[in-house]
């Protein structure tokens, strides 16, 4: 979660986050991603996480919290490592 | 003489309504809320209204709001109650569909109307104006759709010999590959033909996310989408700005202003009016020469009215006459009207907003009752102050529960305003107005 904790720091763009994100945090309505921040953020994990994300179907509210958010990459990836 | 009386209206995400479905779409997430916010942005365009004027506004202005406006000024007639049903506010609507399909209210207040001013003019526009027996004397649909093709401001940029970097690829496997050659040397951004700012853009700095993307666009091409876009690379910038410009019905050309855009990342974040110096900068670089060049071009093309045209001096000194052309009012034409009404011995306008979170429900009228006492809040020409320019994209996720919001109890709004001071003060207005909304109970996003 760590690593996923680092890159919402990098999106916003404001070093004064640090120490103030943690599992609960809402990444939409508490750290206030704009929709052009939201997209790099996905594009982003797909990226360091080697996961893909369905844009079309992605469900919102995995991004109530940083905890949810990280369940979600982590059930991508257990999913690819089935079909593997 | 009477003045004729004027109705404004608009739609502020009019790029929505000029994209061909049929193109295939950069990767993006829904926002209902961000697009809740753009639909109540309409209200901005008081700062057009002379006295008598008309404004329609999808949600009805709060009456605090209105106040507030009378009090420095402003005196133009509104509709009382929404334009707009609760299950419309989740479609993309333009408002002028909205008012041609039902609207009684509307009926009675355009009576009299013998202009109109739109925002944008988008579909829905022209029928509107048959409707209420308004003359239309704009450009046909086809020309504002083409005006504002990033892929036509790209080839007017290339007939001219204007200076630009950017280069079209009409198919996922051309995004890559010269997409690829791009990045070799440096990150790069991926445009939507009908993108703005903070949306419609992407900053590409792998070569995975640049396949990932090719990959989104190539299984929108197997469901027999179209792919164009534009490719530039991402170029080091020293000052992004615009030029606002009126084309008028004869093909005159009017030169409003220059405005410097202040953006963060990919994103607007706030317009003021150009230095001199800088705008001698441009004039010695033949800047102006290109512009009236452009403005031909886009009238030769069938396009008239307001034009605002995104430009941008690099790190090197170049200038890069054409980044993207929005043919129509901006937000810089805003802030250039703010000067005309308020800008008085060194005082200017800085027309900028605070994307904030609140857990509302929230009272525009208490927030202009914490504003005013606090010596915040812009009470007359020649004063300093912070000048609100809209309330309903503060308070309209905050005070319209609906079972489609997010269950988290903190909702997103923008708060548009303008700082009127000199200059060299707006740091301490932006910081003293920040102040007062975490003192409200604000949550400042940015």
């Amino acid at each position: 979660m760590d690593k996923l904790i680092q890159i919402l720091m990098e999106i916003k763009n404001e070093p004064d986050l640090l120490g103030c994100i943690n599992p609960s945090t809402d990444i939409l309505n508490e750290l206030g991603l704009d929709s052009l921040q939201t997209i790099n953020l996905a594009l982003r994990v797909e990226d360091e996480f080697q996961i893909t994300i369905d844009f079309e179907t992605f469900d919102f509210d995995t991004l109530l919290s940083v905890k949810s958010f990280w369940d979600f990459i982590e059930g991508c990836r257990e999913e690819i490592s089935r079909l593997t | 003489m009477t003045a004729l009386k004027t109705v404004h209206l608009g739609s502020f995400d009019a790029e929505a309504f000029w994209r061909d479905p049929e193109l295939a779409s950069l990767p993006a997430l829904p926002d209902q809320a961000g697009r809740r916010i753009v639909n109540a942005m309409d209200e901005l365009l008081f700062l057009g209204c002379k006295a008598g004027d008309l404004l329609l506004t999808r949600f009805p202005m709060q009456a605090a709001f209105v106040d507030y406006l009378g009090q420095i000024g402003f005196a133009f007639e509104h509709n009382a109650d929404p334009l707009d049903s609760e299950t419309i506010q989740e479609r993309q609507t333009s408002i002028f569909d909205i008012l041609v399909n039902s609207s009684p209210e509307a009926c009675e207040l355009l009576a009299g109307v013998s202009l109109i001013a739109p925002y944008a003019i988008v579909p829905g526009t022209q029928e509107f104006c048959h409707k209420y027996s308004i003359p239309f004397d704009g450009p046909s649909l086809a020309a504002v759709v083409k005006a504002n093709s990033k892929a036509i401001s790209h080839q007017m940029a290339v007939d001219l010999g204007l200076k630009n970097f950017g280069c079209l690829v009409g198919s996922s496997s051309e995004l890559v590959e010269q997409g690829m050659r791009t990045l070799a040397d440096g990150p790069l951004i991926i445009k939507d033909l009908f993108g703005v700012s903070g949306k419609g853009s992407l900053v590409v700095q792998s070569e995975s996310m640049l396949k990932r993307i090719g990959a989104h666009l190539a299984a929108q091409e197997k469901k027999g989408k179209r792919v164009s876009l534009l490719i530039e690379p991402f170029l080091a910038m020293k000052l992004d700005f615009s030029c606002q410009i009126r084309i008028e019905p004869a093909g005159q050309v009017q030169f409003l202003g220059l405005q410097q855009m202040h953006n963060h990342q990919l994103a607007y974040h706030g317009s003021s009016r150009l230095d001199a110096e800088q705008a001698e900068m441009l004039e010695q670089v033949g800047y102006f020469r290109q512009m009236e060049e452009l403005a031909a071009y886009l009238y030769r093309d069938g396009y008239w009215g307001d034009v605002c045209i995104d430009s941008m001096q690099l790190e090197d000194g170049n200038v890069v006459p054409v980044v993207e052309i929005n043919a129509r009012e901006s937000m810089g034409l805003l802030n250039y009207h703010l000067d005309q009404l308020f800008a008085h011995e060194g005082i200017r306008s800085y027309f900028t907003f605070l994307s904030v979170g609140h857990r509302g429900p929230l009272d525009f009228g208490n927030l202009l009752g914490i504003l005013d006492p606090a010596g915040l809040l812009f009470t007359c020409k020649g004063a300093r102050g912070i000048l609100p320019l809209s309330a309903n994209a503060l308070t309209i996720n905050l005070n319209q529960p609906s079972p489609t919001l997010s269950a988290s109890p903190m909702r997103k709004g923008r708060f548009y305003f303008s700082i009127l001071a000199h200059p060299e003060e707006r740091q301490v207005w932006l910081k003293s107005l920040r102040d007062a909304f975490q003192d409200f109970g604000f949550t400042l996003y940015s």
